[in-house]
């Protein structure tokens, strides 16, 4: 064949533009993102979507910022850390002190924030490395401790049990003071931004060498790979991610109080990523909308939930049970099964109405 | 006549020499010690009493914190699960008591064990229908979690939002003398803790004496080889649930009618403070997180005199540091692993 066949069959066997649109692999994200811009844009336009539900899926992302950071950590890394609550907390304080002081744009914040992030996390890898598994996890929830304690008492950098009050909101480029609303649009870039860097990571040979380590840590050693550069780099990621979610929650909301950033948030957290079943954001965001957004979003809308809220919590609970029971490798494992599942039922209906296939 | 002349000189003489020494202090280190020791002492800055007495009222704390260390070492053992369920069953335990106590008409002793015995069955069925069924890994510590969060829910569901009160088995102080030092002690933090001791000290025999105990040890030790020897392990999982829920319940009730108060959030501060017990204890020994147990609220009580509110936090601060130095802990073995 000369060399023009071979250019007119990639032509005729390349599949059409909207097929390697949908292929790409941020294509759903995107398509995600649109749709929470719509859902904002009707709030903020017509009465169709409540405060409630807008607010709702504003803490959701922020949230699933920390959590991304955590599946990195948890599901490529294989460390388990409870600290993640705090973290947050102390990205709120740092972000909400800077932001009382100056007037900067919003981008100078988050940098700051991300470089106390890499800090914290050097020191919080380095000292992982003494600690495993169960030991890591008491290691990290005392650490969330001691900074709980920190945030309670009374000084003027954490503002003591009644915390940062009346934050002003951020400029954005010198030019666009924002609010309450407009800031639900800055949280999805960030968010969006921070799904990219982080399917980037899990593809790239940082993602490899973590997975690698979380399998066998004295094979890993032995192809070569630097342990605890790895594990300092997951913590890293992990907190920075942390903290910047935490500047976001400061520059959304506008208050922070000590008595959110415990260890049950962290746990929270935890659930959100286990649920999802896996680092890729897909999992992560799936699994913080069920954890965070599901009963303020949705079942608060249902009369029955809406008039015994202990009800849609009880619900969670028994829905967090029945997804670890059925489906141990989380939601994207369901949908798949689910799939497979629909796919045989068919089948076996096709086959029982016109006979096994002839070809 | 010289002898009843030379007194009053000398007694000039020592005056003189006083005075002198008033008006040139020159004391050793030592004796710079001993006089703030004595003026300390005097003070009530570090005293000896008032540290013991401050030990003996933290004495019920002692045993609540023993009995769910011990109860969660068990399940540890037998499933490799850390139960961060456990602290929210064990309220389960104390609302079912204080609700039999105050609809049901049961005294205080019977709706006790009332409690513990409804704790021993959700133990029981937990492990039966939920933790047995799960392939192991995060999985299990994501049930506990879950479980925290759907019991929660439904303890106002079941036993309604009036809050429930339990009242003390053992009303009034005993006081005693011990060194010369006049100290007191409730009477019920004495029962909450001779109880915990003796219900730790059977847990103990058993597992040392008892067929149960053996079947248990060879679960912990491994389960497969001990299910080939004839030793039914689902039933010894289920039992070590159900003893370490019925454990907790018991110290939830007691922990109750020391505080008199019943709450969803009551046992969270136990919960904490047991999982860094049971860790600095050493959580691959079965006596270990026991003696954990009774170190951490003598800790915190010394911390409480250094500095009252910092005391958790600088707990918190020192036991991260035992960890990382020890993360055996004091009594734990080291476990070697095969590539």
């Amino acid at each position: 064949m000369l060399k023009n066949d071979y250019e007119a069959l990639a032509k005729e066997c390349r599949p059409h533009y909207l097929k390697r649109i949908a292929r790409h692999p941020f294509f759903g994200y995107i398509v995600l993102m649109i749709l929470l811009i719509i859902v904002q844009l009707l709030h903020m336009f017509t009465d169709l979507i409540s405060m409630t539900v807008s607010q709702a899926i504003n803490t959701t992302m922020i949230l699933a910022v920390a959590a991304l950071g955590l599946g990195i950590l948890l599901m490529m890394s294989g460390l388990l850390s409870l600290g993640t609550g705090s973290f947050i907390g102390l990205g709120t304080y740092i972000a909400g002190n800077l932001l009382k002081l100056l007037d900067l744009p919003f981008v100078f914040y988050l940098a700051v924030v991300a470089v106390a992030g890499v800090i914290i996390g050097v020191v919080v890898g380095v000292i992982s490395l003494r600690a495993k598994g169960i030991h890591l996890m008491i290691v990290t929830m005392a650490l969330s401790y001691i900074m709980y304690t920190m945030f309670v008492l009374p000084n003027p950098f954490t503002g003591g049990p009644s915390g940062l009050t009346q934050v002003p909101f951020p400029t954005l480029l010198f030019l666009f003071k924002t609010n309450r609303e407009t800031m639900y649009f800055v949280v999805l870039a960030v968010t969006f931004l921070l799904i990219i860097l982080t399917l980037n990571v899990i593809n790239s040979t940082i993602g490899r060498a973590m997975l690698g380590m979380s399998q066998s840590e004295s094979l890993a050693q032995a192809m070569g790979i630097h342990l605890l550069k790895y594990r300092v780099l997951a913590f890293v990621i992990a907190t920075v991610y942390a903290m910047v979610s935490g500047a976001l929650y400061i520059a959304s909301i506008a208050s922070s109080s000590p008595y959110t950033w415990t260890t049950t948030l962290a746990m929270n957290i935890l659930v959100a990523v286990i649920i999802g079943g896996t680092a890729k954001p897909v999992g992560v965001i799936a699994g913080s909308f069920l954890m965070f957004c599901l009963d303020l979003a949705i079942l608060d809308n249902i009369p029955f939930f809406a008039n015994n809220p202990t009800a849609a919590v009880f619900f969670m609970g028994f829905l967090i049970i029945l997804i670890v029971m059925k489906y141990p490798g989380g939601l994207m494992w369901m949908l798949t099964s689910l799939k497979q599942k629909t796919q045989t039922f068919f089948y076996m209906r096709r086959l029982k109405k016109y006979g096994p296939d002839e070809s | 006549m010289p002898r009843h002349c030379k007194a009053p000189a000398a007694k000039s003489e020592l005056a003189r020499l006083t005075a002198a020494k008033r008006l040139k202090p020159e004391r050793g280190l030592l004796e710079v010690l001993d006089f703030r020791l004595e003026k300390s002492i005097t003070k009530g800055e570090i005293d000896l009493q008032n540290a013991i007495q401050l030990i003996l009222n933290s004495i019920f704390q002692i045993g609540v914190l023993a009995l769910t260390t011990v109860g969660m070492s068990l399940t540890f053992k037998t499933v490799y699960v850390v139960n961060f369920a456990q602290a929210i069953t064990s309220t389960v335990g104390a609302f079912m008591a204080a609700f039999l106590l105050r609809d049901a008409g049961f005294n205080a002793w019977t709706s006790m064990l009332g409690g513990v015995a409804i704790c021993f069955f959700l133990g029981y069925i937990m492990d039966n229908v939920i933790i047995r069924n799960i392939a192991g890994g995060s999985g299990r510590i994501m049930i506990t979690i879950g479980l925290i969060v759907l019991i929660t829910a439904a303890i106002p569901l079941v036993f309604g939002l009036n809050p429930f009160t339990f009242p003390r088995y053992f009303m009034g102080n005993l006081n005693f003398s011990f060194l010369g030092m006049d100290l007191y002690v409730s009477a019920n933090a004495l029962f909450v803790f001779l109880l915990s001791a003796v219900v730790i000290g059977i847990i103990f025999l058993a597992l040392r004496f008892t067929k149960w105990g053996l079947g248990v040890r060879g679960t912990a030790s491994n389960k497969v080889v001990a299910s080939m020897m004839g030793v039914n392990t689902d039933l010894m999982t289920a039992l070590s649930w159900g003893i370490s829920s019925a454990c907790g319940a018991l110290a939830a009730v007691l922990y109750a009618s020391q505080t008199s108060l019943v709450s969803v959030t009551m046992l969270a501060t136990v919960l904490a403070n047991s999982l860094l017990a049971f860790i600095v204890g050493g959580y691959n020994s079965f006596y270990g997180p026991a003696i954990g147990a009774a170190l951490i609220p003598v800790l915190l009580v010394f911390l409480a005199m250094i500095d009252g509110l910092w005391a958790n936090g600088m707990m918190y601060i020192l036991v991260m540091l035992f960890i990382l130095v020890r993360p055996t802990g004091l009594f734990g073995t080291k476990t070697r692993k095969k590539v």
